[in-house]
């Protein structure tokens, strides 16, 4: 199996549309009822936060924060910065490194082949010096990996500002959940919600001792806004656990007050990276490939001035930063087939 | 004014065929004198008056719940006939004469024909005492009407019309529920998985003694040995109490297997398990699931996240696809259920952020299977039991918690007990089916200070009894009239006529008295 690729393929609403005939989804009493229960379990929740405050370990959170937002106060955050990024030897997550390290930052890329992490690191050494670039191995999937690669991190550049969590799998297949294999679904489970989540646990923990505190960023994708993913079902589960597991994140830092560790989410919309390739095999995928999608270095070169102005702003607003926005898309569909733009342009469509 | 005069001669011209049961009469006329005080009060005091009265007809004929399902649903729909001017005595001898027919057929015991007999006579005037009442609470709502439009006769056109709809509406409804209720015969085949604690237990419990074969399954095998032994003990409670008259049981069985749901290995044993000992599988309940406690993200460790992970998510994927593979081969099809949980619905679930993440991807993952299953006979379905008071929910939790917990959650058996029917005669794809419906919701809201020591005390305390002692009263807890229960089954027949006829109502209302007013 080969290493935790990154990318994202967010097929938009459109996709939607063109398919089925509909958009909107007729409301009903049912969805009604569910939001109820969703906004009763949530007040609970609510309560329960306020009660919980006072037990043991959150006390501890309380005062790591309050400590560590008073010495952010004294240590701002400024360019350059330390960036790291998972699963970065190829596709998105390379394209990313190399954008940050043009922006003159300091980029810890990482992934699960270490040969991969070897090479990608000596090209980029080539490129941009020797004393910009780390790489080390590391298995999101494994929490001893995660812990090893957090403390390389801490050894050989004392602190991160920028953590993205880009690596993701779909097991480069699409097909029906019914067809789909064992390991594929174990894989794609464990690449893309247990790594993610054990990630944003360490980032977060590392964070919170840090003076200049840090941002998380979760690379979303396909199947985050809750739209169908037919075909790789199992990928847009998990992304849009993602989504959600942000805003809880998200939730739980401030109700803890913590104010110099935030988490975003990071969407670069189609990119014509290996896991998407590797599903372009119908007439409506090639398609939405040629019209919506763009390379990872576009992609790049579009996200990181976004994520960059985040700490230059001194901004601790979670953010949700889009590449492929809605009015984009559109307007990319419209001149498709308004005046056949982007035919054939990465794909032949017969 | 001629339908209201009509419709008080019905009650005579019924009292022939109900003279034969003493205590329907009583009933009857218990029914027609609350009903006459719900009128003088206000039209929503006569619809929850009326559902009163109608199981108070029936009252603790617990064997024949289904019957009596049956009987009220074809009452309704002929009663809708009888409204479009449909001759009476047809529709009586008919229903008369059908169940007669029916009961001939299906049981050739001689000696219990006369218990029989009058058990049938029985329904049959519940169902007139029915027909009685419902066809005289839309007649008092129509001559409401008549008397607020002041005799304008555009005003009454628009209130027959309005009536008309009303029962068009309701016939649709009624038949609907006949035809879910001719669905609902023949025993399903179900598998639960994560069934030996909690929710699912209480789900295989209804399932088992709804007359269906069940297979339970769990980690751990004691415990699923351990829950096999009290679902057959349950099992055989319930049919010493319902005599041996009731064939609904007969089919009715219970095995179980370990099964451990993120291991594939496991989930293709348990389904291959199911085959042989059940032939099919009609439904797939994706139950098990797991939290760990409510604490912020720092503190879960590496096991905690796994294990949520491939419970919640991992589990339900493995779980789906298999059941999908052998739905897709059989000539009927089935259903699968993912069991929803707080985050379902996308908002943030602070504290339980790996279990409510996996809850959301669980919904994209339903919508996206929607798409992949619209040509096949699988449907893919959601149950949300909104908050049961089980280990899940209160592990972790504090004294506020629990007060608020008073206001809103219900007892597994009280769950199971709505979602169960439910989930048997569930067609098509794509349904969710929720335990925290509207009505419920409001009337936990609206009593919610009757509430406040219902489950725990101010310390916290837990007021309810344990399970063991709550399964003792099982019969009596499934008998016992609920309020929720009857309000839920004249949901969709009663509320769509009443609620059309009454909007006309407070329609004309208004416009009178626009018209009356000085200066306007």
């Amino acid at each position: 199996m080969a290493s935790a690729s990154s990318s994202s393929l967010l097929f938009p609403s459109l996709l939607v549309t063109h398919n089925h005939g509909f958009f909107f989804s007729p409301p009903s009493r049912i969805r009604l009822s569910l939001y109820k229960l969703e906004s009763f379990s949530r007040s609970v929740a609510r309560s329960r936060d306020i009660s919980n405050i006072p037990t043991n370990g959150v006390v501890n959170l309380n005062s790591v924060s309050t400590n560590a937002e008073e010495s952010q106060q004294r240590e701002p955050m400024v360019p350059p910065y330390n960036v790291l990024i998972t699963g970065s030897t190829k596709g998105i997550g390379y394209a990313l490194a190399r954008e940050f390290l043009k922006a003159g930052d300091n980029v810890v890329i990482c992934s699960r082949s270490a040969e991969r992490v070897e090479s990608s690191v000596q090209s980029l050494r080539e490129e941009f010096g020797e004393q910009h670039v780390w790489g080390t191995k590391c298995d999101v999937r494994e929490g001893e990996d995660v812990k090893n690669l957090v403390a390389f991190v801490q050894k050989n550049l004392k602190y991160i500002d920028i953590w993205i969590n880009n690596a993701g799998s779909n097991a480069y297949s699409f097909k029906p959940l019914v067809e789909a294999s064992d390991e594929d679904l174990i894989e794609v489970v464990t690449t893309n919600a247990l790594g993610l989540m054990i990630c944003c646990r360490e980032a977060i923990k590392m964070m919170l001792n840090q003076p200049r505190g840090g941002h998380v960023f979760n690379i979303d994708g396909a199947g985050s806004d809750g739209r169908p993913t037919p075909r790789f079902a199992a990928y847009g589960a998990t992304k849009r656990s993602v989504v959600h597991l942000t805003k809880s994140l998200q939730a739980e830092l401030r109700m803890q007050d913590v104010k110099n560790v935030v988490v975003h989410n990071l969407s670069p919309g189609m990119v014509t990276t290996d896991l998407l390739m590797s599903g372009a095999n119908t007439k409506q995928a090639k398609f939405f490939i040629n019209v919506l999608a763009e390379p990872p270095e576009v992609v790049a070169e579009y996200l990181v001035p976004n994520i960059r102005s985040i700490p230059t702003n001194g901004s601790t607003r979670p953010t949700y930063i889009r590449f492929l926005t809605g009015l984009k898309a559109y307007s990319q569909i419209f001149s498709r087939l308004a005046f056949g733009a982007r035919r054939n342009r990465y794909l032949l469509e017969d | 004014m001629a339908t209201l005069t009509k419709l008080h001669v019905c009650p005579q011209s019924f009292e022939g065929p109900s003279t034969r049961d003493g205590h329907l009469i009583g009933a009857l006329g218990r029914g027609v004198h609350r009903f006459g005080v719900g009128v003088s009060t206000s039209r929503s005091g006569l619809c929850l008056r009326k559902c009163r009265s109608f199981r108070g007809g029936d009252g603790g004929d617990f064997e024949k719940e289904d019957n009596k399902g049956r009987n009220r649903r074809n009452s309704r729909l002929k009663e809708v006939k009888m409204k479009k001017e449909s001759q009476f005595w047809k529709f009586l001898r008919s229903g008369v004469l059908g169940k007669f027919n029916l009961l001939l057929g299906s049981d050739v015991d001689q000696g219990k024909l006369m218990a029989n007999m009058e058990g049938l006579l029985s329904s049959a005037a519940v169902q007139i005492g029915r027909y009685i009442v419902t066809m005289m609470s839309t007649g008092v709502v129509l001559a409401v009407g008549f008397q607020l439009s002041g005799g304008d006769s555009q005003m009454n056109t628009l209130i027959w019309y309005s009536w008309l709809g009303g029962v068009i509406i309701g016939t649709m409804i009624g038949a609907n529920l006949v035809l879910e209720e001719h669905c609902r015969a023949g025993p399903r085949n179900v598998v639960i998985t994560g069934s030996t604690r909690g929710l699912g237990k209480a789900l295989a419990r209804e399932f088992l003694l709804s007359g269906d074969r069940v297979v339970v399954a769990s980690r751990s095998p004691e415990s699923v040995q351990e829950t096999l032994r009290e679902l057959e003990e349950n099992l055989k409670g319930l049919m010493v109490r319902s005599g041996s008259s009731n064939k609904s049981l007969a089919h009715a069985k219970v095995v179980g297997t370990t099964c451990n749901v993120c291991d594939p290995e496991d989930v293709h044993n348990l389904a291959n398990f199911a085959l042989n000992e059940l032939g099919s599988i009609d439904i797939w309940i994706n139950n098990a699931g797991t939290n760990k406690g409510f604490r912020p993200l720092l503190q879960f460790t590496d096991e905690d996240i796994t294990q949520i992970l491939s419970t919640n998510l991992v589990g339900s994927l493995l779980c789906t696809r298999e059941a999908m593979r052998v739905m897709r081969n059989q000539a009927k099809g089935g259903h699968i259920f993912n069991m929803d949980g707080a985050g379902s619905g996308g908002s943030s679930t602070p504290l339980t952020a790996v279990y409510g993440s996996t809850k959301c991807g669980l919904r994209q993952l339903q919508s996206s299977l929607l798409k992949e299953c619209r040509r096949s006979n699988v449907g893919v379905h959601t149950a949300s039991p909104g908050m049961v008071l089980t280990d899940l929910l209160l592990s972790g939790s504090t004294v506020r918690n629990k007060q608020m917990f008073n206001i809103i959650c219900e007892l597994p058996e009280t769950v199971a007990r709505t979602l169960v029917p439910r989930m048997r005669v569930v067609k098509g794809t794509g349904k969710a089916i929720n335990y925290l419906t509207p009505p419920r919701i409001l009337l936990a809201l609206v009593t919610a200070w009757l509430r406040r020591g219902r489950w725990f005390d101010e310390k916290g305390r837990a007021l309810y009894a344990a399970e063991a002692d709550r399964i003792r009263n099982w019969a009596e807890n499934r008998t016992r009239f609920s309020f929720t229960d009857a309000m839920e089954m004249y949901t969709e027949n009663t509320w769509v006529s009443v609620f059309s006829l009454s909007v006309v109502c407070a329609f004309i209302i208004l416009s009178t008295t626009n018209n009356t007013l000085p200066g306007t």
